[in-house]
Order: structure tokens, then sequence, then C-alpha cells
């Protein structure tokens, strides 16, 4: 009798995506060419309003308990207001509205995207993942959000584009650590243009069903599981396609530590510490990393044929 | 004498470091052009370990100022120390 081992894109029909959401993204696609025209929606500054409902993808299950929110919304890296974890207050002057993303360089369609727009019209849902720091410890938060790749299709990338270069706001007035001129503002980060089309890649608006939190990189910012959460920029102003690798803010400051790729491995250590196990915030518990932070049989083909590359560092 | 060789020294830097870097460029500039992973990890160490407000209102301004300033200042203290003491110098 022949056994069938299902692959990783293979589920059942009782996991398959319900139609009317199959619609609703087809309709945001669809009015996507609206977007060109209509004006970002400008709101007063202040709090940003409740998020859309978005259905959660069970796709991706953490196998872990979701982090508590005060945990994970508290004990934060955003550089621009601080290297410490405690910069949640600080945060809070970041304005969330109005909110522009700027996605262009190598595409056919270079757009403005207002926040509002993109809450509109994206194919949002939540997604449950594990968010592993290069610090050695790791959470699992609810992200709302979309697909890069939605974002991404609306601005129709030139076949030459092979790389994505997300850049942080940088707002002097409030982001305190932008005082230290000496480095490399604004934060940048990016990576190919086969890992940001991987399913896996996702903007995120909102966690734990709301707007968000400016201190998490509200009110968007982008995540890729399994690489180490510094790859993932956080407020996000302007996406660049473009043919040339880009030198990350991190890369700039401490080349030996940190790379272009950032993939997790537990067998390679940090040059100043392990990577083998994480501390899980809000716990005791100290677990041992997986590879890929257990996302492998999501995105290990992507590296299948890479030499010479410190895909994990 | 001891002083004031060590504040010639100083007055000397700070001419080679102006020249060097520039009259604007900044101590924290400066010093993370010589070895940015150095000052980072002080940076972190600092606020980190002994607190976010030691390096917001200590240290940052410090850093701020034109990299030429430091050894003036250190040099005049040694002047200054130099001159203070009596019979010595």
């Amino acid at each position: 009798m022949p056994i069938r081992i299902p692959r990783g894109w293979e589920i059942p029909e009782s996991r398959v995506t319900p139609e009317a959401l199959v619609l609703g993204r087809r309709r945001g696609l669809a009015l996507g060419a609206g977007l060109l025209a209509a004006p970002a929606t400008a709101l007063a500054q202040g709090a940003p309003p409740a998020l859309p409902p978005a259905m959660r993808n069970t796709r991706y299950a953490p196998g872990r308990d979701i982090t508590d929110e005060r945990e994970a919304t508290s004990f934060n890296n955003f550089y621009e207001f601080g290297s410490h974890k405690t910069i949640s207050r600080a945060a809070q002057r970041l304005p969330q509205r109005p909110w522009t993303v700027k996605v262009e360089g190598m595409v056919e369609s270079p757009r403005e995207f207002g926040i509002e727009d993109l809450l509109r019209f994206m194919p949002l849902e939540e997604r449950v993942y594990r968010l592993r720091c290069v610090e050695a410890w790791s959470m699992v938060v609810p992200w709302t959000g979309f697909p890069l790749s939605a974002l991404l299709d609306a601005v129709r990338p030139l076949g030459s584009a092979r790389y994505v270069v997300f850049e942080t706001a940088a707002i002097p007035a409030v982001m305190p650590g932008l005082r230290q001129s000496w480095y490399p503002w604004p934060y940048i980060e990016g990576c190919t243009i086969e890992e940001a089309a991987n399913e896996l890649s996702f903007m995120v608006v909102g966690a734990y069903g709301k707007p968000l939190p400016p201190q998490n990189g509200g009110p968007i910012r982008f995540h890729q599981p399994w690489k180490y959460g510094f790859k993932a920029g956080k407020s996000i102003v302007r996406i660049t396609l473009t043919d040339r690798r880009p030198v990350s803010f991190w890369e700039r400051v401490q080349p030996q530590e940190y790379g272009f790729w950032a993939n997790v491995n537990p067998e390679v250590p940090h040059p100043r510490w392990s990577q083998a196990s994480e501390r899980v915030l809000g716990t005791n518990a100290r677990v041992p990393t997986q590879i890929f932070n257990g996302y492998g049989e999501f995105v290990a083909a992507l590296y299948t044929g890479l030499r010479n590359e410190r895909l994990w560092a | 004498m001891v002083l004031k060789t060590i504040a010639l020294v100083l007055y000397s830097a700070a001419l080679l470091i102006a020249l060097a870097f520039g009259y604007g460029w900044s101590f924290g500039a400066m010093l993370f052009n010589i070895n940015p992973g150095a000052l980072n990890s002080f940076q972190a160490g600092v606020q980190r370990n002994l607190s976010p407000a030691l390096w917001d209102s200590i240290f940052v301004p410090l850093l701020q100022l034109p990299a030429w300033v430091i050894p003036v200042a250190l040099g005049t203290l040694f002047v200054l120390i130099s001159a203070l003491r009596p019979g010595k110098g």
C-alpha cells in the first residue's frame, strides 16, 4: 500500500479559505486600481480606528501559547526610541495617522498607499507567528495583516527587480534615537524578491485584534517569521524594489554580527552568545530553537544552491 | 611639567581631529567611524544595565559635541590643575 506524505502546501478541504474571503481579496485587487487616483485617506492624529474584521488563518499554527499581550507590547526593540526594551511609552509619540507607504523603484506602477486604503483593500487575515529575536528570546503573536505579495501585485514588479527594501520612518521630533546622528538612519532592511514572494512574508497592521501599537512597529511593519526579528522593519514608510542588494542598518553598524540573510539556526551561534535555545517571553521556559524558527517546510527551498552566503547571520 | 605636556598632546590631538574629520564632526560620529560596533555595544550596555536616562541626558549630549572639543576640554582641565598646584607644573 503506497504511503502518501502530504506536501507543505497541501491542506484538507476543511481548511480551504472561505469563498467570501477570496472574493473579498479579488474585490480588493480590482479596487487597487482605484488607489491610483484616490488620495490617501487622511485622519487626524491620534488613536487609529478599530481594525476591520480578519479571519484567523490556521495554516501556520505556532505550536505554543500566544504570548500575553502586555508582555508583547511592553518588551520591545525599536532603536529609534532607544536600545533598551522599555521604549513603549516613548513610542506613543509616533503619530499613527495620517500614514502613507510609498512602493516604488523597479515596478510598473509606483504608488503611495494611505494606511486606511491598505486596511480597506488588502486581504486582511490573522496569523499566529512565532517571533525569534536574535537576542535569544521569542514570543508568539497573533498578527493581523496581509501577504506582502498582495501589495507587490498591486504595483507589478519589473522582471529585473531582485530585492525588496523596507525603510522605517525617521522623525527626529518624536524619535530620540535619531539624535545619535552617527548611526546610518533611516533603518533599512531588505530581502530577496523570492523571499518577499514567499507565502509567509507578511505585512502587519495589527496585533491581538487591535491596530498595531507604535512600539511594535505600528501602524505597519513587516514580518518574516523564519528570520531573526531585526530583519522585520517597523513603522514602514517606503518599500523599494531594486536590483541591488541593500546594506541594512545592522550590517553597517555591526557587519561581523548581523548580515543580510539572518535565517534562524540554532547551530550557528551569535559571536557573543548561543542561539541553541530561546527564552519564551512571559514564561520561565527556555526551549530549543528550531532551524528556520520551525518554518523550514515553507522556506528551506529558497536557499538550496546558495553558496558562499552567510545564511545564518 | 607632565600635566602641561599632556595638555599639549591633547591640544595637538584636537587639531589633528579637526583636520582629519572636520570641525563639525561630532565626537559620536568620530567614534562610530573608528569602531561602530564598540560605540553601539557601549550604548546598549549603558541603557540596558545602568539607565536609559543616563545615556540620553549625559552621554548623548557629550557625543553630540564636535569631536575636537573633548581633547580641548581635557587639555584645558590639565592646564588648570597644573596652575592650581603650587610649585609644580
